[in-house]
């Protein structure tokens, strides 16, 4: 694996999340829940996460991250009556997991010796 | 076993030269993942009403009556303290599972928590303690195998961890 493929592994993945969403009304098959609100803001992490795949654009990968960990920290607030994003902790969770993955891959690129 | 006979015998494929392998690795852990995300769902602040319930069955069918004693003084009655530490435990342990980053720590810790679920409703009517069993063994599947390092964080950062000299480093090297 590498930067690139892993931005665009982690984007797409946030996308079929999406998928699942829709094509899942009974929640037992939701993976993770997404309110109209959510899916709009793991849209436009998925967008930044693709867009840091691009050749010398991995600190857009910050970029999805903060937007992850900040939309993170709204549904966190937000677990007892869904709050702005209108999702519960699946959403929190999952929310967490870009932030996270999208700052490891910006720190990966940094630390990695072989820019070219 | 001889020498003679180790030295005849064929050198078996390894997991990591097979790509079905690496790639069954790779789903297990991120629909693992996902069983951890989907099931902080149902914990919901203030009062945590069904994490509450879930939990009161070590009281009603005890399967380690310690434990049970410890969940009715003290965990049962700080419910709302007890149910934003089982909020973030699970919570970071499916983030990080999803995303192969610490792979070997989270996958242990996954282990433990599913031991304590176990603890509280193994012995719970219409429970079926094979559940918690599997959800056992396929933490310690992902330990073992280090499954971050197929298509995880792990993957690109050990190898940096590996090249510095630093306890820190040390440490994130053994828990990826």
């Amino acid at each position: 694996m590498t930067v690139r493929s892993g931005f665009i592994a982690l984007s797409s993945l946030a996308l079929v999340s999406l998928v699942m969403l829709v094509g899942s009304p009974d929640e037992a098959y939701r993976w993770v829940d997404q309110s109209g609100a959510a899916a709009v803001v793991t849209v436009i992490i998925a967008a930044l996460g693709f867009a840091a795949a691009g050749p010398g654009r991995a600190s857009l990968g910050i970029a999805a991250a903060v937007v992850a960990f900040a939309a993170a920290v709204v549904q966190l607030a937000g677990l007892t009556d869904g709050g702005l994003l209108g999702g519960n902790g699946s959403t929190f969770a999952f929310l967490l997991g870009l932030g996270i993955g999208y700052a490891g891959l910006a720190v990966a690129d940094r630390l990695q010796p072989q820019h070219t | 076993m001889s020498s003679a006979t180790r030295t005849e015998t064929p050198v078996a494929g390894s997991l990591a030269d097979d790509r079905l392998a690496r790639g069954s690795v790779v789903a297990v852990r991120i629909v693992f993942a996902f069983l951890w995300i989907q099931n902080v769902r149902w914990k919901t602040p203030p009062d945590f009403e069904a994490l509450a319930a879930f939990t009161g069955f070590a009281v009603e069918h005890p399967v380690f009556p310690p434990y049970s004693a410890v969940v009715e003084s003290l965990i049962l009655p700080n419910i709302g303290l007890f149910g934003w530490f089982v909020i973030a435990t699970e919570a970071a342990i499916g983030a990080f599972l999803l995303v192969g980053l610490f792979t070997r720590f989270w996958a242990l810790l996954a282990v433990a928590q599913s031991f304590v679920i176990f603890l509280s409703v193994g012995l719970t009517p219409e429970e079926w303690p094979w559940s918690y069993y599997l959800m056992m063994g396929v933490g310690l599947l992902l330990a073992g195998t280090a499954a971050g390092r197929v298509w995880g964080l792990d993957a690109l950062l050990r190898p940096i961890w590996l090249t510095r000299n630093t306890k820190t480093a040390k440490w994130l090297a053994r828990a990826s």
